[in-house]
């Protein structure tokens, strides 16, 4: 087969095949009123409320926590150590969840639409890249900052002078350097395992349009 | 601006349909995205320079906005809600497919979506300078790949899309 013929087949495939029933100019009036398609819009909708549900969540927890530290000193009584752990995680995992959907939300408005196919997925790319970075430094100093602050209420009322490693504050102490140090890693780690599959497309897609084949 | 986009959009609509249909699978999904391709058509229409081809402006708008869909749908695989009766192989067909017609659509199918794009281009009579300002490669580049999406689709069709 020549490719005058693969040509001709084409056009007679495409003219009357691929062409569907003709969109009415109201339909094109009434479509671009529209932000985006049904399928978008839904999803744009859910995911936000995923976010906002996620952010009230982790918010609603540390006020709760501030609220039965401060209530409790009041009445010289202290939350256990194991409670401010166990807030300091609830919280953790609502605040990744909404930084993990923001993600998606961004994802979602990425669009290059008028540059070429190979500018669009690099710019896309950056973004991504971007995100991530400016992600796992914001989980990183919010963590940070409950850490420290729970170790302060933990290590309140203690001696320091008695300190001693072999205790269960010097383990919750040893467990939060650990906690802090491996943070920005498993940020990283998280967003790239959670985007595995769309980086590689776009690297895939960037090599595939580079490569002299 | 509105009523020059209808009308312009109205005359070359087939560019938006043709995409749909090589990119999408069900009919749910051609119906709603072919929606999103004339919204990001008209997000994009005030960067549309009127020296340059409206076609090859149209083609670059489109195939950027469907291959953002597809990474978009990957991401939500909850809302990619494929039915198995809703697969067919062109939706809305006028006529009934010749051999040869339904073998190069098969063929162009299994491609990726990079070649899907190029090879569509090049089948409408895009030359080798359009087709490599709208994928951002070379000249040479582009008449490589052209080669050999083609021989692959030639022995795809030869061999009966095995």
């Amino acid at each position: 087969m020549e490719t005058n013929e693969l040509k001709k087949i084409w056009q007679t495939l495409s003219n009357e095949n691929l062409i569907d029933k003709s969109i009415a100019k109201d339909n094109i009036e009434r479509i671009i009123k529209l932000n985006s398609s049904k399928t978008i819009e839904k999803l744009s909708k859910k995911l936000r409320f995923d976010y906002l549900t996620n952010i009230a969540t982790a918010i609603l927890v540390l006020v709760i926590t501030i609220f039965a530290t401060v209530y409790l000193n009041n009445k010289s009584h202290s939350l256990p150590i194991q409670g401010y752990a166990f807030l300091v995680l609830v919280i953790s995992y609502y605040s990744l969840k909404a930084v993990s959907i923001n993600s998606k939300l961004k994802l979602l408005n990425l669009s290059y639409n008028t540059s070429s196919i190979l500018d669009s997925l690099k710019k896309v790319k950056v973004r991504f890249e971007k995100i991530s970075t400016k992600e796992s430094v914001i989980i990183y100093a919010s963590m940070a900052i409950l850490t420290v602050f729970a170790n302060i209420l933990i290590n309140d009322k203690t001696d320091l002078s008695n300190f001693n490693v072999n205790s269960l504050k010097g383990y919750v102490l040893i467990f939060s350097i650990g906690y802090l140090v491996s943070l920005p890693f498993i940020g990283k780690y998280y967003f790239k395992k959670r985007f595995s599959g769309i980086l590689t497309d776009i690297n895939n897609s960037i090599e595939e349009l580079n490569s002299e084949v | 601006m509105e009523k020059e986009f209808t009308e312009l959009l109205y005359q070359n609509q087939g560019i938006v349909h043709k995409i749909c249909n090589l990119y999408f699978n069900s009919r749910t999904d051609k119906k709603d995205y072919k929606q999103e391709l004339i919204i990001q058509l008209w997000k994009a229409f005030p960067s549309f320079n009127n020296n340059s081809k409206l076609s090859t402006w149209m083609y670059r708008v489109c195939l950027n906005a469907a291959i953002d869909i597809i990474r978009k749908e990957k991401t939500q695989p909850k809302f990619v809600k494929y039915e198995y009766h809703d697969f067919i192989t062109i939706s809305d067909s006028k006529s009934e497919l010749s051999e040869n017609q339904e073998k190069l659509y098969q063929a162009i199918n299994t491609l990726s979506d990079i070649d899907k794009a190029i090879i569509t281009l090049y089948l409408d009579e895009f030359s080798y300078k359009e087709i490599a300002e709208i994928m951002g490669i070379s000249e040479s580049n582009t008449g490589v790949k052209i080669n050999r999406i083609k021989s692959l689709i030639l022995k795809s069709i030869e061999n009966g899309n095995k």
